[in-house]
């Protein structure tokens, strides 16, 4: 699963957190998938970004080379949006079928 | 899919439906990935999205990622959501770009809101109108679906969901669940005139309503078999004439009902219709 799905998830188990937020990452591998890099996507996806779960999961992960958080004008800082591609898309764990109805305690 | 067995929604639940057999299915039958590809193409047409912006989809019942593939193709990111293990573990060897998510729609989607820039769904919606199990109720669980996704959206974005409606009732019921969770919107019809080839579209709006698209209506020849037939329609057709006496004036009004609808011309209903001429003739 990509970092970014991951961010995005949130349970919809009632009672669970104040948002269902976050789920924590059972990973037992980590690939690296190349994608192409797009920065309006990227760029686009940014706001969305739970920075504090992002960070949590790459802690977790062992990622280096995380942006602690939004700098300003990402939009065309191009080291920023190269790192936070890698991040959010080129990172995989797996296995990829996450169930967020059953790992209801998080 | 096929008609000869029926609508597949009556075989029990999809996640046992959807078994191995019936994944491999999706990954080697070249006229099943055609279709399924060719209504993805067709669902992201009526998604009307911005041009050359690569978007974050949602593909729920994506099944073996066809449909996703043909997003990524398009330069689109997706994720994906179904019930059935069978057939995620047939788009997990396909290795399919968007990330899978094993889970059932009629619980809500679990997702932040605003996180997608639209959904497409192919052939799934319908699934949610049946209950196999006593506590599910299919209004209940269209809501829920219908409202979480309603979150899970942009606001301004478009859903476009082709289902196969079993009959009228079930597409009133989707549409009337779709529309109480806040959506606006409506069914688009491909090909309304072909048995084989239409197709809904239940094209949902969770910004300010705008323009419907059309429906395409020209025949093209090479359409397959994949509609489900519309039995309850042909059925309640043939209870009416059952009861009828034959030559009666009801039975002959609703003959001549029958030809005017088929576009023939009738002599208009007066007292005199169904009447036995007088002796003298």
């Amino acid at each position: 699963m990509k970092l970014l799905t991951h961010n995005l998830l949130s349970s919809h188990v009632r009672g669970v957190g104040p948002r269902g937020l976050p789920l924590r990452l059972q990973a037992t591998e980590v690939r690296i998938n190349n994608v192409e890099f797009n920065p309006d996507f990227v760029a686009r996806m940014i706001p969305k970004v739970e920075w504090e779960v992002l960070l949590e999961a790459a802690d977790h992960l062992r990622l280096i080379e995380v942006p602690k958080g939004p700098i300003q004008g990402y939009e065309q800082d191009e080291t920023f949006l190269r790192k936070m591609h890698h991040v959010l898309l080129e990172v995989r764990t797996g296995p990829s079928l996450a169930s967020p109805s059953t790992s209801h305690p998080h | 899919m096929s008609c000869r067995r029926g609508r597949p929604e009556l075989g029990g639940p999809p996640e046992l439906y959807y078994d191995k057999n019936e994944a491999r299915k999706y990954v080697r039958n070249s006229r099943m990935i055609d279709i399924q590809t060719k209504m993805a193409g067709r669902a992201l047409e009526l998604l009307d999205l911005p041009e050359d912006q690569p978007c974050y989809l949602l593909d729920i019942g994506c099944g073996t990622g066809l449909s996703g593939d043909y997003l990524s193709d398009e330069g689109h990111y997706w994720v994906g959501i179904d019930i059935s293990p069978a057939m995620l573990d047939a788009a997990l060897d396909r290795d399919t770009e968007g990330d899978l998510l094993l889970g059932d729609m009629g619980e809500g989607i679990p997702f932040k809101p605003g996180s997608f820039d639209g959904c497409i769904s192919i052939s799934a919606v319908q699934w949610l109108c049946n209950a196999n199990k006593k506590s599910d109720i299919p209004a209940k669980r269209l809501y829920c679906f219908f409202s979480s996704l309603y979150s899970v959206l942009v606001r301004g974005a478009r859903a476009v969901l082709q289902l196969y409606p079993e009959n009228s009732e079930q597409l009133e019921l989707i549409t009337t669940q779709a529309i109480k969770a806040g959506f606006t919107g409506g069914v688009v019809v491909d090909y309304p005139n072909s048995a084989k080839a239409k197709k809904f579209y239940l094209c949902l709006f969770s910004g300010p309503s705008t323009f419907l698209p059309q429906g395409l209506n020209e025949v093209t020849d090479e359409e397959e078999a994949k509609g489900s037939t519309f039995t309850t329609e042909r059925v309640r057709y043939k209870i009416a004439r059952r009861g009828l006496v034959r030559k009666s004036r009801e039975w002959v009004l609703e003959k001549k009902n029958r030809c005017r609808r088929q576009g023939r011309e009738v002599r208009p209903d007066t007292k005199y219709t169904g009447r036995n001429r007088k002796p003298r003739f």
